[in-house]
């Protein structure tokens, strides 16, 4: 009998004292979407700035985002100090981007990081912008029509990367990696507000190079395409090669398949970095009146793209050795992987030695499709 | 008094999750940084002589445990002391365990939640099983280990696309000398633990060989699926990453994102730790029951499990002040605190055993 009792009571208890003692409703939460981080110059604080989205209405529940902004002595400070503002505890695991403006990129990039990287409740795989020439928080500011919530949006954006590529996706803990890894140079990609009308529109273009965590400079949208082929990190994309054989026609070329393989070499005791960079492509526009699907031609074709995406993955290169002295190609991991005593050997004195490296760019197109038409349109004699 | 047993292929199964378990969040080793695999492989290999040790020392006095044997060996005092030891040893390594519950669930999910808390209930339900014997601790393990495994090998499938290659590499770039350090810490922790099964595996069924079989196959099956864990989370994350963060595994499976779909799968990793580490406790808090109750000489185990289990709790709590505290006393205390019960003494025993044994044969014949 007292068996059954004791059974009962646990029976009961057990069914009525579930669930955790600091347990949150939805309605009581506000989610955190997006996060932007500045410095104040005059008191040196740092303004965090949330978007925030919480459920609304009755019947047909509608998200509402605003943004809120507070300082603080630290980024944990402010982050809690925003309770004051909001009134409500934030929560973060559903946070898609986090914005790091130029000012305390410059700095060093660390103090903004910390506190997300530590914390358990924001994920790792948040993504990373630098704001450029603005604050972060006017990113988050900004009026979009498609998304009530800006943070939103720019996650579709970065989404969507390998359709544009004009910029690098960067998480958390891709950066982090990058950042303590001695054989590459981290890099994050550049947003920055437009404003159209009365409209002000976020836009993410460009990558900003950093030398250890703190901000030297930048490539533009068009750059970084030839560096996300380099790196591997292309895998389709548009290249518009110009004026063909001298003939003043340019194609735009669709390419479905690029492969890029970084393989540091010894040729004759120097190290020599080779860069083979495989694409199978489409036609995908001509805008005159040549007809490059025909063999002859279409060899022409091929020959002035291979040497115009050569020319421009070159200049990359170039820009990243002599500009800004950044191995932002990560030929300092490859050396690792591949001649790990020929590392040993430079490791110390690679931020002098990546200036000096001698490499070589291998590029071959393989036009295999031209789209639906076999023949450009044709003009009346 | 009826004689608890239990069979084969549950002893196999207890020592995998003994094994798998605590070692599914912590990844031990990783001073052997991208060459972690090797160490693990290094580990396995030491710890097959280790464990033949343990084996041939129940096989030689076979219905006996560690404690029975060590008053044959060494006289009545002597053993008794040694016996002391040991029941230290397996005492302190379950309070360990009990830290890791309250450490890791309050790290990752609760950080508001005082550690005593998690720990309490585990303790609680430690006491419950063990009363209720070896029997049940083997019924446990036979349902819940071919659905660990299961989970293991999904989430390693599924974490597929975001392992990298080149995070195993350069091989063997700062030589073998970390792989060697990486492969002792690795064989303290989880591996030469198993000397604890010399306390209890007086209860399995057949006699004879069957313990060597028993020792080999849970070292080989339970080293494999370390072996996979943490070459996954080397994969995956890297070997600076690994060594950063307190659990690798949980790290690692935040990253899985199949097709924005399957995600947010860290509750994969609670589950196999849970289960895993619970047995683990059961088995350490069992050996040092059963250990105390023979060294005193009382018929039964089980009045001393609730007073036991509770100074346990206790000593959990003031083990260390910090997780930063725990963290570096197990991974650079243990391995030398550790090694004259997994390796020394179980070497001593064997030969006076062995002796020993030949003589009393002698005698009959």
């Amino acid at each position: 009998m007292m068996k059954k009792i004791i059974l009962l009571i646990t029976i009961i208890l057990s069914i009525l004292l579930t669930g955790c003692w600091n347990y949150r409703e939805l309605k009581e939460l506000s989610i955190v979407t997006g996060m932007a981080i500045d410095k104040n110059k005059e008191n040196g604080k740092y303004i965090v700035t949330v978007e925030i989205t919480t459920p609304k209405g009755q019947k047909d529940i509608n998200m509402i985002s605003d943004v809120i902004s507070i300082e603080g002595d630290t980024v944990f400070d402010a982050v809690r100090l925003l309770i004051l503002k909001n009134g409500k505890r934030l929560y973060w695991p559903h946070a898609k981007i986090l914005i790091i403006s130029e000012d305390i990129a410059k700095e060093g990039i660390f103090p903004a990081l910390d506190f997300v990287n530590r914390d358990a409740e924001v994920r790792a795989d948040i993504r990373i912008l630098m704001s450029k020439d603005c604050n972060a928080r006017n990113i988050l500011q900004g009026k979009e029509k498609i998304h009530d919530s800006i943070s939103f949006h720019m996650n579709d954006m970065m989404d969507a990367k390998d359709a544009v590529q004009y910029f690098r996706d960067a998480r958390l803990w891709s950066f982090l990696n990058e950042i303590s890894s001695k054989g590459i140079a981290p890099t994050l990609p550049k947003t920055f507000v437009i404003e159209s009308g009365d409209e002000v529109v976020p836009e993410i273009n460009g990558t900003a190079i950093f030398r250890e965590d703190k901000y030297i400079g930048e490539l533009d949208g068009l750059e970084t395409k030839s560096f996300l082929i380099i790196i591997g990190e292309a895998k389709e994309g548009i290249y518009v090669i110009k004026d063909i054989g001298g003939s003043g026609e340019s194609v735009t070329l669709e390419s479905f398949g690029i492969k890029s393989k970084i393989k540091p070499e010894m040729v004759n005791g120097q190290l020599i970095v080779k860069i083979k960079v495989e694409m199978d492509a489409s036609i995908g526009e001509i805008t005159g009146i040549i007809d490059f699907m025909d063999d002859g031609k279409r060899k022409m074709l091929e020959e002035a793209s291979r040497e115009q995406i050569k020319k421009r993955l070159e200049d990359v290169i170039k820009k990243a050795q002599q500009e800004y002295d950044s191995d932002i190609f990560g030929f300092g991991n490859e050396i690792k992987y591949n001649m790990p005593n020929m590392w040993k050997e430079i490791e110390s004195e690679w931020d002098d030695k990546f200036k000096e490296i001698k490499t070589e760019v291998d590029v071959s197109i393989q036009i295999k499709r031209s789209a639906l038409l076999s023949k450009p349109i044709k003009k009346g004699d | 008094m009826r004689i608890e047993r239990i069979s084969n292929k549950q002893g196999v199964f207890t020592i995998i999750l003994f094994v798998v378990g605590v070692s599914s969040i912590f990844t031990t080793g990783i001073e052997a940084g991208n060459d972690l695999w090797l160490s693990v492989i290094c580990s396995v290999i030491f710890a097959i002589p280790a464990v033949a040790i343990y084996a041939r020392i129940n096989y030689l006095y076979p219905g006996k445990d560690l404690f029975d044997i060590l008053e044959i060996c060494f006289g009545k005092i002597l053993g008794k002391i040694v016996g002391l030891l040991y029941v230290w040893f397996a005492f302190h390594l379950s309070s360990l365990v009990v830290r890791d519950f309250g450490e890791f669930y309050v790290t990752v999910a609760a950080p508001e939640t005082p550690m005593i808390v998690p720990m309490l209930f585990v303790t609680l339900l430690n006491i419950w099983i063990i009363k209720e014997g070896i029997e049940t601790i083997g019924k446990f393990v036979e349902i819940y280990v071919p659905f660990i495994i299961g989970l293991i090998i999904i989430t390693v499938l599924l974490l597929i696309p975001q392992m990298e290659i080149d995070n195993l590499k350069p091989l063997l770039y700062n030589g073998i000398k970390p792989v060697l350090k990486g492969a002792f810490t690795d064989f303290s922790f989880p591996f030469g633990e198993i000397v604890i099964f010399t306390m209890i595996f007086s209860s399995i069924k057949k006699k004879g060989l069957s313990h060597f079989k028993i020792y080999f196959s849970g070292l080989f099956i339970s080293g494999f699926i370390i072996l996979i864990s943490s070459t996954t989370d080397l994969l995956v994350l890297g070997a600076d990453r690994v060594s950063e963060v307190y659990f690798p595994s949980y790290d690692a499976v935040r990253r899985l994102n199949v097709g924005n779909f399957i995600q947010r799968m860290e509750i994969v990793v609670s589950v196999v730790f849970l289960i895993g580490g619970f047995v683990k406790l059961s088995v350490c808090s069992l050996a040092a029951c059963k250990g105390l109750t023979k060294v005193f000489g009382f018929k039964d185990y089980r009045f001393i499990v609730t007073p036991v289990a509770l100074v346990k709790l206790n000593l959990a709590y003031l083990i260390s002040d910090s997780i930063m505290d725990f963290i570096s006393w197990s991974t650079h205390v243990w391995k030398y605190y550790a090694f004259p019960f997994q390796v020394v003494l179980p070497v001593i025993i064997v030969i006076v055993a062995e002796v020993k044994s030949r003589k009393s044969n002698l005698k009959k014949t």
